[in-house]
């Protein structure tokens, strides 16, 4: 394990405006990706895991009022870059993938076009060279019939082939990261395991750090090495895998996991969480969790915990960590 | 005992549509099953399994092609149009997306009402049930002539169970209740389902994509594939013994959170 | 098919005016009138000559003119292409109008770009084009003599009717480009696009603009029998010698066959142009094509 880190976000913070609302969606965060790492992002719905992966490649709606924070790439900081040099490192260094390759797709051209556009663009390809790369992609992400597939228009694959186009869209210049926004959500279990394995191949293959975002905590299981779990807009608890299945200190954390429905749980009631997740406009004061955390006291609702260091690689922002919560009626 | 639903060779064919040749859709094959009361029967099937289409001709929503269903001693292929009225009240569905199952533009009230007021219940009497109602499914009853946008999805669902409850149903089927709602959300719903079912002695058929779900909350399992009920039995038994090989490559998911199967860095080792 | 000659056929009928009449003088004495209407055949029962006249149609035998005696079919054949030319070079015009003012006011939505565009393009679409033809006559024809007054000889002449036509349709066009633009750009496949690290103007004019031509170019190509239309009106403002003033003198001069003919050749056009339209259509749109 090196000591030199790949991607470092420090106190992030991105703030759009909406019929004259300020809307905090990301409300100071830091993240850490080692390179050829796969880090999951958790949340649920509205906590902000998207505008995070678009702030990374600066992607973000033109209604953005706020954007601050570090990025730092290899120790350049994205959000200093101007444009140009931006528009270099988007899916040359930096690749991202997304829910629902069917949207992500340009329906009027060619499977083979919309990847080699990359590989000409950035590497200077020529159409013949390009067009060969293209098929080795193809091969590498498993797509049947490569040649075949490079002259086919997207809405002519299944939806799980629609998706390895996009990868192979996102690797065609071998980019040290790659953020993947919620890949296998609504696809197929049988094609989901596909991506996973296809996504964990590439990342061994070609020490390609992969940030995974996603609200589902079976994927998570399977595949990460470090996962951070965001809520409201900020990170509430970040460890390795292990360390965080086996001993889980925020509340939130415990919550979820015990909401999991499972075999074993037979007979039993489901923990569950009170309450709703908030919007990002209404975030409650102090701790965001505080209105549904079995653990709550005042300081609670007056202070915002800060993400601290509990043990080695494990942080979490929560003034009562690892508190026994009451158990299961 | 008579089992209190009974599907016997439901099958469902789409005809092909457009000028040119176009191959018809078998959406059910040959289903047969039964459902005794107090039942939770668990419906597992992926996208384009059919699902959808055996939730819509259980009920009638939509006539099958072939084949019968029973309701107790009563077959549903031979209940006149006019006599549905009474029947519906029995049998409720409720489907995955909160959104569109709540007419936007009315007060929750409203929505709650409408089938009361089918049933002749005067003002008093409905006022008494919503508020009832209401407080079962754990919305508070000030909140009651506020509109669906107002609430959460999750609070939407609820008040879509307390919709379908005001009729007092026999049985309920679910169409993926709780998939568009969060983790730590959908454990609440099923729980006041759960309880739901305790207090008013009801059968459910829920029909979920989500194993981990099916084998929580079962009693009888079916597995729907293409059309077809692969396999079908006591939750138990297919959980522990399943047979047909559809139905244990969904078990086996290692990507399901309680799966048995080592995470990956262990499997690298070795092959996949 | 069956139903425009048939229509043509009996619109004709109705208009008061009888052709013998017309061709004989109207002080010709009776016996020449009616020897006349003998002639042309149209003492006969008003549905035997219709029998007659959807046969012949059918063979493509448009019958002479009453005036001229020359072959109907003829006739249109010989000015129909400078209609068409017309037509062409005034969809032409619009498209050029239409797409870069109409990407150019997505794009910097909302900025004084698109405020200029809207206020043109509304200015556009209430000018009539023959009005507009008129105006363009008489500043480049007239008072600054660039272009021929009349004639139809050479493609200079088409100039200012292409452009007259042009702005017009253009106008409407622009604001349909405009509004698919803006679709297609909020579309999420052009994030996935800038996401690869394109430059803008890729992004912009291969990934959008491609899709938004989709629906513009089928209500073009729709309005292209529009277009016919309008090259009639602005062939009499022009003097240019084509299928538009052919029939507009057959009408004054109740040459049924001519008029019959032209309007039928017309319509036969017009529908032809939908079809091919259509079939563009889903050659363009891939979706559909393979089907």
């Amino acid at each position: 394990m090196g000591t030199e880190v790949l991607l470092e976000i420090k106190d992030l913070s991105v703030e759009f405006t909406a019929h004259q609302r300020r809307i905090p969606a990301v409300r100071g965060i830091d993240l850490t990706i080692l390179p050829g790492q796969f880090h999951a992002l958790v949340g649920e719905s509205g906590a902000g895991k998207t505008v995070t992966s678009l702030s990374i490649l600066r992607l973000l709606p033109p209604n953005v009022t706020s954007l601050r924070g570090s990025i730092k790439f290899n120790d350049h900081d994205l959000l200093q870059l101007s444009e140009e040099v931006m528009r270099n490192l988007r899916g040359r260094e930096i690749s991202m993938i997304f829910q629902e390759p069917a949207k992500y797709l340009n329906p009027s051209l060619k499977a083979g076009v919309q990847v080699m556009e990359s590989i000409r663009y950035h590497m200077g390809y020529s159409e013949k060279a390009a067009r060969e790369r293209v098929c080795e992609l193809f091969e590498k992400v498993g797509l049947s019939d490569p040649e075949l597939a490079i002259d086919r228009y997207p809405h002519e694959f299944s939806v799980g082939m629609k998706q390895r186009v996009m990868i192979a869209m996102a690797i065609s210049c071998n980019p040290s990261l790659l953020i993947a926004d919620e890949p296998t959500t609504s696809l197929d279990v049988g094609v989901q395991r596909q991506i996973i394995h296809l996504l964990l191949d590439l990342q061994r293959s070609s020490k390609m750090a992969i940030l995974y975002i996603t609200h589902d905590l079976g994927i998570v299981r399977y595949a990460a090495d470090v996962i951070s779990i965001m809520y409201a807009g900020k990170i509430i608890e970040s460890a390795p895998k292990d360390l965080l299945f086996t001993s889980p200190l925020h509340p939130y954390t415990r919550l979820l996991l015990a909401s999991i429905p499972s075999r074993e749980k037979r007979g039993t009631r489901l923990q569950g969480i009170p309450g709703t997740v908030p919007n990002p406009e209404d975030i409650p004061p102090g701790c965001a969790f505080h209105p549904r955390c079995p653990l709550a006291q005042q300081k609670c609702k007056e202070n915002v915990p800060p993400l601290v260091r509990i043990e080695a690689g494990h942080r979490c922002a929560c003034f009562f960590p690892g508190k026994e919560l009451r158990s299961n009626p | 005992m008579k089992p209190l639903l009974r599907v016997e060779n439901l099958t469902k064919i789409y005809p092909g549509s457009g000028i040119i040749k176009r191959y018809p859709v078998k959406a059910l094959d040959n289903i047969s099953f039964t459902v005794e009361e107090g039942d939770i029967f668990g419906l597992v099937g992926e996208s384009g399994s059919g699902k959808t289409t055996l939730a819509r001709c259980i009920l009638f929503l939509e006539p099958p092609t072939s084949g019968k269903v029973y309701y107790g001693n009563l077959c549903l292929n031979d209940v006149a149009w006019y006599q549905w009225k009474k029947l519906r009240s029995r049998m409720q569905i409720i489907f995955q997306d909160p959104n569109s199952a709540l007419n936007p533009r009315l007060p929750i009230r409203r929505s709650l009402e409408e089938g009361l007021i089918n049933l002749g219940y005067s003002r008093k009497q409905r006022n008494d049930t919503i508020r009832k109602l209401l407080d079962q499914v754990g919305i508070p009853y000030n909140q009651v002539d506020w509109y669906p946008y107002e609430f959460s999805g999750g609070q939407k669902q609820r008040i879509i169970i307390a919709r379908a409850l005001s009729m007092n149903p026999k049985f309920i089927v679910l169409d993926e209740p709780v998939s568009n709602l969060d983790v730590s959300i959908q454990a609440g719903i099923i729980n006041l389902l759960m309880d739901l079912k305790k207090e008013f002695n009801l059968t459910y058929i829920f029909i979920s994509h989500d194993l981990d779900l099916i084998a929580y909350l079962s009693t009888k399992i079916g597995v729907l594939k293409g059309g077809q009920l692969v396999e079908v039995g006591k939750a138990e038994e297919v959980l522990t013994h399943p047979l047909h090989p559809y139905t244990r490559f969904l078990l086996e998911n290692p990507l399901s959170f309680h799966s048995r199967i080592q995470p990956w860095e262990t499997l690298s080792k070795e092959t996949i | 098919m069956l139903l425009i000659p048939t229509v043509v056929f009996f619109v004709l009928r109705i208009i008061p005016g009888d052709p013998a009449l017309v061709v004989a003088g109207f002080d010709a004495p009776s016996e020449v009138v009616e020897n006349l209407r003998v002639k042309l055949g149209t003492h006969r029962p008003p549905l035997v000559q219709y029998e007659e006249w959807i046969l012949s149609v059918a063979q493509l035998e448009f019958g002479t003119s009453l005036i001229s005696n020359e072959p109907v079919l003829k006739l249109i054949l010989d000015r129909f292409p400078l209609t068409l030319s017309l037509a062409v070079a005034g969809m032409l015009c619009a498209l050029l109008i239409a797409i870069p003012l109409g990407v150019m006011s997505a794009v910097r939505r909302w900025t004084l770009w698109d405020y200029w565009g809207m206020v043109f393009s509304q200015i556009g679409i209430s000018m009539p084009s023959f009005w507009l033809g008129i105006i363009l006559l008489l500043l480049f024809a007239v008072k600054y003599p660039l272009f021929p007054l009349f004639g139809g000889d050479s493609p200079w002449h088409l100039v200012l009717p292409s452009v007259a036509l042009g702005i017009n349709r253009g106008a409407v066009l622009l604001r349909l480009v405009r509004t698919a633009m803006i679709e297609e750009l909020g579309k999420e496949y052009i994030i996935a696009a800038r996401s690869k690290g394109l430059p803008e103007l890729v992004v912009r004019y291969r990934h959008a603009l491609r899709n938004a031509l989709l629906p513009v170019l089928t209500i073009a190509g729709i309005q292209f029998g529009y277009m016919l239309g309008g090259a009639i009106i602005l062939e009499q403002v022009f003097s240019l010698p084509g299928l538009g003033r052919l029939i507009l003198s057959a009408v004054f001069q109740r040459d049924f066959p001519v008029i019959q003919g032209g309007t039928l050749f017309i319509a036969a056009v017009f529908s032809l142009v939908n079809f091919l339209v259509d079939l563009l259509y889903s050659l363009v749109n891939p979706r559909i094509r393979v089907g």
